[in-house]
């Protein structure tokens, strides 16, 4: 019963055309993703899955991104998964609100292209 | 002495008096020149009169005679002369020149006993003389002359008003007066037993002109005169006193040099000091109560009124004073102060303002009278003839400049005395003196009031300022709260402006670089048509977007309207049938029902067909956005007064928290934000600032979460 920890990321977003832009560079680069269409249910799937990091969008229907971080941060069990922050709302003030509220990093959607994230959660593959 | 020595020397000494003053005050004026030759004339004839008088043998009577003939002989010519050129007569010259000539031919006779014959006693006289016969030619062209002189004076008497024939009539009288008198000397030349009483009155022509002189500014020396009164009064006064004195002293106290009197003396003395200096000045209020009472009375009225007017502002104040004191001072039956408005123009122009301008003297109006009769001024005659005639159409007897800072700011207008009498020379100096402080006090009211004015209109606009700044202030905090609120409205704006476009974008870039990378290319086929097809979807987005955007900010600026040429009758059936059918591919897709059915009736509208398609357009497509499922339904309605069109959708509906913002800008209901995070809700506030711009167009809805919304236009019909 060792723990078998598949290193996975999970993607909280709403798109769908984002979501299989970003799954498939993902994909390309054989990292394991689980995509959560939405707030909701990214937060089940972050207490199921413990993914080893998060990748998290704001502006969504129902449960939007700030929700979610604040809750991840509030249960024990998935404070400790790191949250990048993916927006298209990359401006300061927010940038700060969230970083306050417990994120990682914070990153625009135009600033970082699809093979850059996917490079990134390999690193936080391989750091830990 | 007898009376007539007596009343020789008296003669003499009267006229030589007055001739020398005469001469010594206005040597230069010619007037004066001819009148004082006159008097010296006299004099000379009065001196030897004298002279023969006290002569005590027939020889030197005799030769005294003959003298005082000398004398006589030119009293009439020097008369003559002497009227001429008072009444300023022209072309008299080449006849006083014969006049001399004349009377020095007689003067030729006076040494030969042919002019005076011999004397002899009569009536009392020891030694009188007789006629010879050049005497008897002699004397009816003295009379004559004397009594055309006389007629001359008489003449102008009868024709001139005023100054002019008051100083005659003192003149003329003492003449002929003193002629008379003078006459009366000539019946014993005839044997006629009359003898000469009447010789003393020749000094009554002495009295005469002095009277005039003092009284009506003849010759003008009156201070002169004036003076002479009192010392001569003064002098009469210690005269009688010391007389009196001696005669106490001699009679009663044992002579002058009696010790009493020495004593009595230094009592004496002290009371005569005292005394004399009473008498003294009663004697000057005398001379001034009479000849002129004007001056004593005038240093005071100056004085008074002086002190009053630097206390005065009040411009009426001012004007009150100036016009009582003349009256009561001078007793003029009219006092007008006219003031110049200091725009007038039209008071530059006239012709007494200029005169006074000029001259800044006061303007009198028998001066004016006599300045245009006076042959030496010729050349300004019209000037003076003018003036004339303005003054006397004002109806005023003199009129004064009021000068302040050498600026005519006004005239003060006189009437004539009340009791006719002329203005003296100390009428003038008060009046001038007068309206010169009142010039002043004026100005400076004036000035007093502009500033008091200016003071108030001062705090007055403070005031208002100060009301205004405060009012300002309340606008300025007003604006700048509104602005704050457009500000964070517009950051808003740009903040989801700049989210609607990257998120289209970040799929294009994202996309375009993994294909950058080739990455793309190692992907299935289908995965790559899909991105392809991404890409394709998100850059027509961004165009929407931006055109959404652009719209908007079109009915940001003022409240939107129709360009009038644009307005045309729409048919809507036509157009509602072809925003159905644009639509007709996004409702299948969603599996939604879109009807619409055209209205049998088919009313038109005056509308901008463009931006109605648009509003139109809008509606429908919310509609299908936001409904799940059902269907979409719009008709076409009207009753008399305008046209009806509904959009209804069995949609999500519109939550009644959310309704009331649902028009304005970027307000998106929270369902409608989880149903299509790609609204830039900007639809509907477009479509409102549509319908609005038609008159009386309104829009509304009706919604129930869940149920779905209905949305009504009303377009008032219009006559194009």
């Amino acid at each position: 019963m060792a723990e078998e920890e598949i290193k996975q990321v999970l993607m909280i977003e709403d798109d769908p055309d984002q979501m299989f832009l970003y799954k498939s560079a993902f994909d390309l680069q054989k990292i394991p993703s689980v995509m959560a269409n939405g707030g909701k249910v990214g937060i089940e799937q972050a207490k199921r899955w413990h993914p080893k990091v998060i990748v998290l969008d704001i502006v969504m229907e129902g449960v939007d991104g700030e929700e979610v971080l604040k809750r991840l941060k509030a249960d024990p069990t998935t404070k400790d998964i790191p949250v990048i922050v993916f927006t298209n709302l990359d401006k300061k003030p927010v940038k700060e609100k969230f970083m306050a509220l417990g994120a990682t990093e914070f990153w625009g959607k135009t600033e970082l292209m699809p093979m850059a994230l996917a490079a990134k959660v390999q690193d936080y593959f391989d750091r830990r | 002495m007898t009376f007539y020595a007596f009343s020789a020397l008296f003669n003499f000494f009267t006229s030589l008096g007055l001739g020398l003053f005469v001469l010594v005050k206005n040597k230069n004026n010619k007037t004066s020149q001819t009148f004082s030759a006159f008097a010296f004339t006299i004099a000379f004839w009065s001196f030897f009169y004298y002279l023969w008088q006290i002569a005590d043998n027939s020889d030197s009577a005799l030769f005294w005679c003959r003298v005082l003939m000398a004398g006589a002989i030119f009293i009439p010519v020097t008369y003559l002369h002497f009227v001429v050129r008072f009444l300023n007569i022209q072309k008299q010259k080449i006849f006083l020149i014969l006049s001399y000539i004349l009377f020095s031919l007689f003067l030729l006779f006076d040494i030969t006993p042919l002019f005076v014959s011999h004397v002899e006693p009569l009536l009392g006289f020891a030694f009188w003389p007789i006629a010879g016969p050049i005497f008897s030619i002699f004397l009816p062209i003295w009379l004559a002359y004397v009594v055309y002189s006389s007629y001359l004076l008489y003449q102008r008497y009868r024709s001139v008003e005023g100054l002019q024939r008051l100083q005659i009539r003192y003149v003329l009288l003492g003449m002929i007066l003193g002629f008379a008198g003078g006459s009366t000397n000539y019946f014993l030349w005839y044997y006629i037993p009359i003898p000469p009483i009447f010789n003393i009155f020749t000094s009554a022509y002495v009295a005469t002109v002095a009277y005039s002189i003092i009284r009506y500014r003849l010759m003008d020396i009156r201070i002169v005169a004036r003076k002479i009164f009192i010392f001569v009064g003064a002098s009469v006064v210690a005269y009688l006193t010391y007389y009196a004195i001696l005669w106490f002293e001699n009679n009663l106290l044992g002579g002058a040099y009696s010790s009493k009197s020495f004593l009595i003396g230094v009592v004496i003395a002290g009371l005569f000091v005292t005394l004399f200096q009473y008498s003294s000045r009663w004697i000057e209020k005398l001379a001034n109560k009479y000849f002129f009472f004007s001056l004593y009375n005038y240093q005071e009225t100056i004085n008074r009124v002086s002190g009053q007017l630097t206390h005065y502002t009040d411009l009426s104040k001012i004007n009150d004073l100036v016009s009582a004191t003349i009256k009561e001072s001078l007793g003029v039956t009219r006092v007008e102060i006219n003031l110049f408005d200091k725009n007038s123009r039209s008071a530059k122009k006239d012709l007494l303002v200029k005169y006074l301008q000029t001259n800044q003297r006061p303007v009198v109006l028998e001066e004016l009278n006599i300045l245009v009769n006076d042959e030496r001024l010729k050349d300004q005659r019209e000037t003076f003839s003018a003036v004339y005639e303005q003054v006397k159409n004002l109806g005023a007897s003199i009129c004064l400049p009021m000068v302040s800072n050498e600026r005519l700011i006004g005239i003060i207008i006189l009437g004539p005395k009340v009791i006719g009498d002329p203005f003296t020379v100390e009428d003038l100096e008060l009046l001038m003196t007068l309206s010169n402080q009142a010039a002043i006090a004026i100005d400076n009211a004036e000035l007093y009031k502009e500033v008091k004015d200016f003071n108030k209109t001062l705090k007055q606009k403070v005031n208002e300022q100060t009301m205004s700044l405060q009012d300002k202030t309340k606008v300025l905090e007003e604006q700048a709260e509104h602005l704050k609120k457009l500000l964070a409205m517009r950051s808003e704006f740009l903040d989801i402006a700049s989210h609607q476009l990257k998120t289209p974008i970040s799929v294009i870039s994202g996309t375009i670089s993994m294909f950058k990378e080739g990455s793309v290319q190692k992907m299935p086929v289908e995965t790559q048509n899909k991105l392809i097809d991404n890409i394709y979807q998100k850059s027509l987005k961004i165009s929407q977007i931006i055109r959404d955007i652009l719209q908007a900010s079109e009915f940001d600026t003022e409240k939107f309207s129709f360009v009038e040429k644009r307005i045309v009758p729409v048919d809507l059936n036509k157009m509602l049938t072809d925003v159905v059918a644009d639509n007709k591919a996004f409702a299948d897709e969603k599996k939604l029902q879109l009807i619409f059915t055209p209205n049998p009736a088919n009313p038109q509208i005056n509308s901008d067909p463009d931006y109605l398609e648009q509003a139109f357009f809008n509606l429908v497509d919310n509609a299908l956005k936001y409904t799940k499922e059902g269907k979409v339904e719009v008709s076409l309605d009207e009753n008399p007064q305008s046209i009806i069109i509904k959009v209804k959708d069995t949609g999500v509906g519109i939550p009644k928290d959310d309704q009331v913002r649902m028009f304005g800008k970027f307000e998106r209901a929270k369902n409608a934000v989880d149903m299509y995070t790609d609204g830039s809700g900007l639809g509907l506030f477009i479509t409102k600032e549509i319908i609005e711009a038609h008159p009386g167009g309104t829009i509304a809805f009706a919604s129930e979460e869940g149920k779905g919304t209905e949305f009504t236009i009303t377009i008032p019909k219009t006559k194009k």
